[in-house]
């Protein structure tokens, strides 16, 4: 029984013998849907502020602040919150628009897959700058 | 099973709460590919001056900077409208003029923002 997870606090316990719901819990994806949100709001203008100015200037300078400290860390945390919130989103999508179950939980794992890729890849490449 | 159904999309009339509603999650979708596009760049800047200087010929085209503007209105319009999301969460602004206010808003500061922004990279400094 699932009784004893933080994420199942405010479920019924019909909701949770049944599985109601095509995702089958829906409160924890819906939380964790806002607090990425409102982790993106500074996350995303930090970086969209960086990439604006950044623009101004060369190669140089734009690795420079990549390889940084607080350019390294902000980049892969936002890296991470951006994933997660985007993953978030598109699986609504999914269920949304994909009617056949194997189809969907094909892309939806596909997605899964493509972004954890994706920010390993993009963590690897800047953790491997020098300081 | 192609039953024909009453028309729904034909015949609905869009207003700001319905039409900002489906360009919410057209512009998220937007930002799906986005995310692996910033990963891309963090590849081809992490990859030495070449590579960098290649894919910047791309993006600094007429049609890599449309689509740049085009990411820009979406990351704007992204963060506004969720922003309203969050706020009706609260309990603010669910009236109807508040939510017609904060859409015609949103949109607003999108289109404000993504000029600015342009302005700034091709005119300021």
């Amino acid at each position: 029984m699932n009784d004893n997870k933080s994420k199942d606090l405010y479920r019924s316990y019909q909701s949770k013998v049944e599985g109601l719901g095509s995702a089958h819990s829906g409160f924890h994806h819906w939380w964790m849907h806002k607090i990425t949100s409102v982790a993106l709001i500074p996350l995303s203008v930090w970086f969209a502020y960086n990439l604006i100015t950044l623009s101004k200037s060369g190669y140089s300078d734009t690795l420079e602040w990549i390889s940084s400290p607080v350019g390294s860390i902000g980049m892969i945390l936002f890296l991470f919150v951006f994933g997660y919130h985007n993953y978030l989103v598109t699986q609504v999508v999914f269920e949304d628009y994909i009617h056949n179950y194997y189809f969907r939980m094909i892309c939806r794992i596909g997605l899964l897959f493509f972004t954890i890729i994706a920010f390993a890849i993009g963590t690897f490449l800047i953790l491997s700058q020098p300081l | 099973m192609n039953r024909p159904t009453s028309p729904h999309l034909t015949i609905y009339r869009p207003q700001w709460t319905s039409v900002l509603s489906i360009f919410l999650r057209a512009t998220g979708l937007v930002l799906v590919f986005v995310f692996f596009a910033i990963v891309f760049w963090i590849w081809s800047l992490t990859n030495g001056y070449e590579i960098y200087m290649n894919i910047q010929e791309y993006i600094t085209s007429w049609y890599g900077q449309l689509f740049l503007i085009g990411w820009t209105f979406s990351f704007f319009f992204y963060l506004a409208g969720n922003i309203r999301h969050l706020m009706w969460d609260i309990g603010f602004w669910l009236d109807l003029k508040m939510a017609y206010l904060s859409g015609v808003f949103v949109f607003l500061i999108s289109v404000a923002l993504t000029a600015l922004t342009w302005f700034y990279i091709w005119f300021g400094g």
